[in-house]
């Protein structure tokens, strides 16, 4: 039975409202893990594994924080700077008295990506060269130039 | 033997719905209500013919503004247009030109849109950065089932809602970014739901 036009002008009002308010949906949420960083692992030629080191620190030439400080190392994470196409970092390993330390420069492009309004950006980042000044480490070896995901190691510090 | 009343309610029955039974034009009210009360909205027209009154093709062309700053501070600025086609089918319908019907729909929309995103910090070892990514462009195909209702308010001129139920098919992406919001399909979430509210108009006879 249809309604009187009144009824049916205050039911098209209501209506109205309700789709003016629910056409804000409510938030998702994030449930992924929204930030990227370089995957560095210790890597031994000789026995052709990964390998742990002790007393390790290491910071970003320019920056004053240290990122590791004294740790046992075998993998590791760094970020990438995202304002510049190069970053580096210093890598000092400390066994009581004796104290080495290398550079490892990573020359690279950034890609920012934003995921959603709930996650927000990260960063992903294309690897160009990567190189050390050789003091402790023999070579780089790149094994992912896209540094997309944490699942998998970038590069290898060979010793 | 028939009396008056019911002679003249069998001419009435009788009344042949040719091929083309009309045409309705429908104007989106509820999408200006949203830009009034969010500040983000839809602006959109459609069109349908009336097949014999048991099909009802329809075209809807519209232009929607969103301009939202999230819980993060990232604020989503897009203004595009999109477009739909799709066929209505009557559950229930009164009157001789379907003047009155429940109507079940499927639809298929489209937009091709450019956005901004602005106020994106990055926090890293390295310091909090701030990011804009502007002109990014995207486009999206989606599938939307409907239900909806009108009915004749004042004289001809009539009033209704359609409940939208929409899940994207395709998505090219921007180049840096998912987009937060398509213009026709609303929030990016997979499905994404709707009520749009109309006034329509007769058209054709």
């Amino acid at each position: 039975m249809w309604k009187r036009n009144y009824s049916r002008i205050r039911f098209f009002v209501c209506l109205t409202g309700l789709a003016g308010i629910l056409s804000a949906c409510a938030s998702m949420g994030c449930y992924e893990d929204n930030s990227v960083r370089l995957q560095v692992g210790f890597y031994q030629q000789s026995s052709s594994s990964l390998v742990a080191i002790d007393s390790v620190s290491i910071w970003g030439v320019g920056s004053d924080s240290l990122l590791y400080n004294n740790k046992s190392l075998q993998t590791f994470e760094l970020d990438l700077n995202p304002l510049s196409n190069e970053t580096r970092y210093v890598i000092r390993v400390q066994d009581g008295l004796f104290r080495m330390q290398d550079t490892l420069t990573i020359r690279h492009q950034n890609q920012p990506w934003y995921e959603s309004s709930d996650c927000g950006c990260v960063l992903h980042s294309s690897i160009d060269t990567c190189f050390t000044s050789e003091t402790l480490f023999e070579s780089v070896t790149i094994q992912e130039r896209q540094v997309q995901s944490n699942d998998i190691q970038h590069i290898l510090l060979n010793i | 033997m028939l009396t008056i009343q019911a002679q003249e309610q069998a001419t009435k029955e009788t009344v042949q719905t040719g091929w083309f039974n009309g045409m309705t034009l429908g104007l989106d009210v509820s999408g200006p209500a949203s830009l009034l009360i969010n500040g983000s909205g839809t602006g959109a027209v459609k069109m349908d013919v009336n097949v014999r009154n048991k099909y009802f093709p329809t075209i809807e062309l519209g232009r929607a503004k969103w301009d939202k700053t999230n819980d993060l501070a990232h604020r989503f600025q897009t203004v595009g247009n999109f477009a739909k086609i799709g066929l209505n089918l009557p559950i229930s319908i009164k009157g001789d030109r379907a003047e009155n019907a429940f109507l079940a729909g499927i639809h298929y929309g489209y937009s091709r849109f450019s956005y901004d995103i602005d106020n994106i910090l990055l926090d890293n070892y390295w310091g909090s950065t701030a990011l804009r990514l502007q002109d990014e462009t995207a486009r999206v195909g989606w599938l939307e089932l409907s239900l909806g209702v009108r009915v004749r308010a004042f004289g001809p001129i009539g009033l209704g809602w359609t409940f939208q139920y929409k899940r994207s098919l395709h998505q090219k992406n921007g180049s840096h970014s998912v987009p937060s919001y398509i213009p026709g399909y609303g929030q990016n979430t997979k499905p994404s739901a709707g009520i749009q509210a109309f006034i329509y108009i007769p058209l054709f006879p």
